[in-house]
């Protein structure tokens, strides 16, 4: 099992939808839809004092705020004292080292129903 | 039903054999072997995988664009010889190559792999461990690390040109589903 079920977020699925990495502030953020499929819960994942960061992609990624990546798996384990992020799409792979960790979530319209999502629509972790 | 092929060794791995029956290309089957330490000769082997191929054949009800995937194995160890055959069902097969073949589920890692690059599948391995089998059609079968099988149904949109299926994963049996983690898994 991958750590995207430390998450919280619950069973469903999530797609990538962009990327900002912010190199003055050392920060990666992404966003996300989790179910996309019924709900579409957006959230985003902050990594800051982001280091060492590699990319790879699988093919032509055009705009990076505009993705339609499917998240494979996520990986947030420590080595030694350093925090590792392995981030891993249909589109891109990306893996950094990170100081701390934070999840955001967005509360749904009152319109849309999510019977996958966990009731507390917001909320903040740093547990890795 | 008349099987017949040829038994030939793949290049690159010398204790694996393929089998290509043209007699049922129609149904687009991928059959191969995995041999190992065994000292049959070859022409031994090649009647014994026939036999269990035939009969396999003559139990199977296979619908076209299908992709069944039969693993013999054969084994010699200090004087042991035994056999066993992995049958992989036919899977849903409507949403590309990744759906058309049941689960995965108790192969082996190299077992896996050899099926799915049996189906022509592009494979990249990646930084962190991942592999990609990704096939003509947009499909793709990833394998995480700990050995979860990720299936991914080939890229379709609608009439208005929008993806359809974002988000979608393929379960075991090639059906669309919503979760993350569908349970299936190899043996790493």
């Amino acid at each position: 099992m991958d750590d995207y079920q430390a998450l919280g977020l619950g069973d469903a699925a999530s797609v990538v939808t962009a990327v900002t990495v912010d190199a003055a502030d050392q920060s990666i953020l992404l966003s996300c839809l989790y179910n996309p499929q019924e709900a579409s819960l957006p959230y985003t994942l902050r990594f800051n004092h982001c280091e060492h960061i590699t990319w790879d992609t699988f093919g032509d990624v055009l705009d990076l705020q505009h993705l339609e990546a499917e998240l494979v798996g996520l990986s947030l384990q420590r080595h030694d004292a350093q925090k590792v992020a392995v981030i891993t799409t249909n589109v891109f792979e990306l893996s950094f080292r990170y100081g701390s960790f934070s999840l955001e979530k967005y509360s749904p319209s009152p319109s849309q129903t999510a019977p996958n999502y966990p009731l507390d629509s917001t909320a903040a972790r740093e547990r890795f | 039903m008349d099987v017949h092929g040829d038994f030939t060794r793949s290049p690159d791995r010398n204790e694996v054999a393929q089998l290509v029956y043209p007699a049922v290309e129609k149904f687009n089957i991928g059959i191969y072997c995995r041999v190992g330490s065994s000292k049959l000769t070859s022409g031994v082997l090649q009647t014994i995988a026939l036999i269990i191929l035939v009969t396999l054949f003559d139990s199977f009800s296979v619908r076209q664009g299908h992709t069944l995937g039969l693993v013999p194995i054969f084994r010699d160890d200090e004087g042991k010889r035994e056999s066993s055959v992995r049958q992989l069902g036919p899977g849903q097969g409507k949403h590309g190559l990744a759906s058309t073949f049941g689960s995965l589920h108790g192969l082996s890692r190299l077992e896996a792999d050899e099926f799915l690059r049996s189906l022509g599948a592009e494979v990249r391995v990646t930084a962190g461990g991942y592999t990609r089998y990704k096939f003509p059609d947009s499909s793709e079968v990833w394998i995480r690390p700990t050995g979860e099988v990720v299936r991914l149904p080939q890229r379709e949109y609608n009439r208005q040109g929008q993806r359809t299926h974002k988000g979608a994963r393929l379960d075991e049996n090639g059906a669309l589903t919503s979760t993350h983690t569908t349970g299936e898994k190899v043996e790493n």
